[in-house]
């Protein structure tokens, strides 16, 4: 694992609980994650994983009842922002990290125009928090944004309303709504479900260039595996509120570790280029409230062993930037 | 881009139209549904046959229904309402007095209960599931059981009697005499209106803008007073307006007990005196102010909300 | 009523009363404060107006004492403006507002319903006419077309309730088709009418029955309603005749001496239908966060 400066985002040991009237829901249950400037780490698993949760807790933007960040840290830049203020955070999210979310239809505040949206990250941040733009400046502030992120005749479109945009169009505004300012780490949930397969090359062409020259670091979520081998640098896989492998792109994807992995994606390892949606495996995701004992995969794996009902396995290297969470490895490094 | 709003108001105009005729045939055939010789009850015991006979026939009695009605539906239109028998004046007249009274009153009793009944249902979904919430919603349904006839009773008795504040039973037209009435019908109706700004605020502060709002870095206040709110009026406008018959018909209680000269009063004072054509008269009025109340209701929906305002999706 | 057909009726008693424990719903109205509140208030006035006769110190008629007297000795609530007892009054009040608001549910229910369960399942036209008589019966204020109705038909219990039924059976109608459209949907629904069932049947045997939980909650929270609109109708001299042991009639004749300080004639019957209200209206609330579907379970992350 490389060294603090290179390091923008490491995640220790996080657990976000949610204390519901059926009992606790461990969303989140001991997560470990690094992100390096730069660097897209694609964050992989079947809904209800956990994935969403673990965004959300780093931003710090859980629904307070009933959830909770119950324990762990998140050094942005080495500093802990677990340890901050509220009003500190208001500082932090917008400018040194934010969020790209799920749906586009529901995620634009539908009474306000985007040139408004889009504006008010801008206003807040840039003019009065740090002083870096004049109020006259925002409105052309607004339009190169939307430039940026390629959607035609913006002053225009400044004035619309959400209803009158099409999906692909509100994507980009919400891309274009976590551009402005200096961002840090990017958070795009799910950046590509529902659009065709014409609009999602467009929009991870877009990713691709806005990284490049805005030097961002994104934790990219999603199910999709074919987006994470086009566009991300390494991949953690999540399973039941824990990181279940984690390592480089091409590591992982060319000899698969974990069962879990594995069974993710079959047929056979070469894929690249096309696009593949995760196999579902059988058997049901584990529930949250209450998980099985030992490795929660263990149920539904192919190759499990009378341990794995017991004991939950540890992390271990089975190679270089290539990291496991299953008893078959711990085993045969004579752990 | 115009036509769209206007589009959307001509076509409730238009659907008024019919629903008016309707009303005004029903309550009109009322009258010819009546059991006994409302002609001679008018004239009272001692009229000899000749006075009932004048009675009948000034009431149209003696004509085919739906002749009259036509008549009747002509004149009204002229503006002419016909003669009320036991007060000896042109029902008109006594509507343009009344009918003014009746909407001032009502506008207060709103303002009241938008004034209160707003900030408490805010703050009740702000602070959902704790003390606060119950507390409001507790002052809520409070108001919402008390007999507003009896609160009227009993604002009469503290305010009036007890405390000598207000005139209490004035009858006048100024606005002391306006205050009781108004917070008593408004308190009514306070408990409906933070209950449903309370709902909305709810369903609003749910909605995934609100969370990507906040991922933006906005203060809590922003997102909350600008766009949480905003979005949270839309259905509390149109909604609020719809409860305005409800006012309406409060009034015939409120204006009876106050004394207050308006139109609710008229009603139960026409009723007490067996003028039928008063009473007729004044319920196709209400009738009227409800359709009113709906096209508003609507009207707000319609500015409100972006979606309709600006049209569709291209 | 045979001794087999009782000894049946307790049979099916204890079972379902069992399943009804048992059920989600009263898991929630147990912890629920709002159903024991809410029951406490209906018990004790449910049981005023059957065991009035036995409460009652004095007898409604009877002009007992000096008219006017203050609340204390003999008289616990005082003497209205003819001498009459106001507690012995107020008891039985509970009387004739629980008969009234119960016979004007029933008539608005039976009606509503009737038209709600018309209108859902033939759909089409029967529906649209309907549904644009429901609305306009909604918007409209009921005691306004109730207050004209007596106008002109006159006062009296059979008038009161003829009137306020005018509008009444909109909420109902609204829905009972609403129910009714969801449910014709289902599966069992579609195989009846395969097999031929007539549409009456079909609307009281499958549909009707499983509409019944939001009606029960609607019933539960249209009473309260109906005894305040029947006792306003009282109060203004439109309802029950103006002499009777009414809260609504009580406030009625009370009015006048208000003005001379006279407080206890108008207090006492206005605080009884308030508090009638909230019993129903506690366990109604309750009764309508249980039964319903969405509330019962959170949002998990």
């Amino acid at each position: 694992m490389a060294r603090s400066k290179d390091v923008l985002l490491k995640v220790e040991g996080l657990k976000t609980y949610f204390y519901t009237e059926e009992g606790v829901v461990r969303a989140v249950d001991g997560v470990d994650l690094e992100i390096k400037r730069g660097e897209i780490l694609g964050l992989v698993g079947e809904s209800g994983c956990g994935k969403s949760v673990t965004a959300l807790s780093i931003m710090r933007l859980v629904q307070s009842p009933p959830g909770r960040i119950v324990s762990g840290r998140i050094l942005l830049d080495g500093e802990d922002l677990l340890k901050k203020s509220e009003k500190e955070m208001w500082k932090i999210r917008g400018t040194k990290i934010s969020m790209i979310f799920q749906d586009p239809h529901t995620s634009l505040d539908p009474a306000f125009t985007i040139g408004f949206q889009i504006a008010e990250p801008i206003e807040l941040h840039q003019v009065l928090e740090r002083k870096l733009l004049k109020k006259e400046d925002v409105p052309k502030k607004v339009e190169e944004m939307l430039s940026l992120v390629k959607i035609p005749d913006p002053g225009h479109r400044v004035n619309e309303y959400p209803h009158q945009l099409s999906g692909g169009v509100k994507r980009r505004v919400m891309i274009a709504l976590v551009l402005s300012g200096q961002r840090a780490v990017l958070r795009a949930d799910e950046p590509t479900t529902a659009l065709d397969v014409t609009i999602q090359a467009q929009i991870l062409d877009l990713l691709r260039e806005l990284r490049h020259k805005l030097k961002m670091s994104v934790l990219m979520i999603t199910h999709n595996l074919g987006v994470v081998a086009e566009l991300c640098d390494r991949v953690a896989v999540m399973y039941a509120g824990h990181i279940g492998l984690e390592g480089v792109i091409m590591a992982v994807v060319s000899r698969p570790r974990h069962p879990y992995t594995r069974a993710l994606l079959q047929p056979g390892p070469s894929f690249i280029g096309k696009r593949k949606r995760l196999r579902t495996i059988p058997g049901f995701v584990p529930s949250l409230l209450s998980p099985p004992p030992g490795c929660k995969f263990h149920p539904r794996c192919s190759e499990a062993m009378p341990i794995c009902k017991k004991v939950f396995p540890q992390m271990v290297r089975v190679a270089k930037n290539h990291f496991v969470r299953c008893h078959l490895y711990a085993r045969r490094r004579g752990k | 881009m115009v036509s769209g709003i206007y589009r959307f108001i001509l076509r409730r105009v238009l659907l008024i139209l019919p629903i008016f005729l309707i009303s005004s045939a029903l309550l009109f055939s009322l009258l010819y549904f009546k059991p006994g010789d409302p002609a001679s009850e008018l004239a009272g015991l001692q009229a000899g046959p000749g006075q009932v006979a004048v009675i009948r026939r000034d009431l149209g009695l003696d004509k085919p229904p739906h002749l009259r009605y036509l008549e009747w539906l002509g004149a009204v239109f002229n503006g002419d309402f016909g003669t009320s028998w036991k007060f000896y004046r042109p029902v008109s007249s006594m509507i343009a007095e009344r009918l003014p009274q009746t909407l001032i009153l009502s506008f207060a009793a709103f303002v009241v209960s938008v004034g209160i009944g707003i900030p408490l249902g805010i703050i009740a979904a702000l602070k959902r599931k704790t003390k606060v919430d119950y507390i409001c919603m507790g002052i809520a349904l409070l108001g919402a059981s008390i007999p507003n006839f009896w609160q009227a009773l009993m604002m009469i008795l503290i305010f009036g009697v007890w405390l000598g504040w207000s005139p209490g039973l004035g009858g006048g037209i100024g606005l002391e005499y306006l205050i009781l009435p108004a917070i008593t019908l408004g308190t009514a109706l306070s408990g409906s209106v933070s209950r449903i700004m309370r709902s909305s605020m709810l369903d609003v502060l749910n909605q995934d803008y609100i969370l990507a709002t906040r991922a933006k870095g906005l203060k809590e206040r922003t997102v909350i007073l600008t766009h949480a709110l905003r979005n949270a009026f839309i259905p509390v406008a149109t909604l609020l307006f719809m409860r305005l018959p409800w006012l309406f018909g409060g009034s015939i209680i409120i204006e009876t007990v106050f004394q207050w000269q308006g139109m609710g009063w008229l009603m139960i004072e026409a009723i007490r005196a067996n003028d039928f054509l008063v009473i007729q008269t004044v319920a196709l009025m209400f009738v009227v102010l409800v359709i009113v109340a709906n096209l508003l209701a609507d009207i707000s929906y319609a500015y409100l909300n972006p979606k309709i305002r600006y049209g569709e999706e291209r | 009523m045979s001794l087999k057909s009782i000894v049946n009726l307790l049979a099916w008693i204890k079972p379902a009363l069992r399943s009804i424990s048992r059920s989600p719903a009263w898991l929630y109205l147990k912890r629920d404060i709002r159903t024991w509140v809410g029951l406490a208030l209906i018990v004790t006035i449910v049981g005023t107006a059957i065991f009035a006769d036995f409460i009652a110190p004095f007898d409604i008629r009877e002009r007992a004492g000096d008219p006017h007297q203050p609340p204390g000795g003999r008289y616990i609530l005082g003497t209205d403006h003819l001498g009459r007892d106001v507690f012995s009054r107020l008891i039985h009040g509970s009387r004739s507002a629980l008969m009234v608001g119960l016979l004007l549910v029933s008539v608005t229910g039976s009606i509503g319903i009737t038209l709600g369960l018309l209108a859902g399942y033939y759909g089409g036209k029967v529906d649209g006419a309907i549904m644009r008589a429901v609305d306009i019966a909604l918007s409209f204020p009921g005691l306004v077309l109730a207050a004209a109705f007596v106008g002109f038909f006159g006062s009296g219990l059979r008038n009161l309730i003829i009137a306020l039924s005018l509008t009444g059976w909109a909420g109902f109608a609204r829905v009972t088709r609403g129910q009714c459209l969801a449910i014709r949907k289902e599966e069992y629904v579609e195989a009846a009418h395969a097999i031929g069932e007539k549409p009456r049947t079909i609307m009281l045997r499958y549909i009707f029955p499983n509409a019944v939980s939001p009606l029960i909650v609607m019933i539960t929270m249209t009473l309260p309603v109906a005894i305040i609109l029947a006792s306003a109708m009282s109060f203004l001299g439109l309802g029950v005749p103006p002499d009777s042991a009414d809260w609504g009639a009580m406030l009625y004749q009370a009015q006048g001496a208000i003005k001379d300080g006279i407080w206890w004639p108008a207090l006492f019957p206005g605080l009884a239908i308030m508090i009638t209200v909230l019993g129903f209206n506690f366990f109604g609330d309750a009764l309508r966060d249980a039964l319903d579907p969405r509330l019962r379970h959170g949002r998990h992350g």
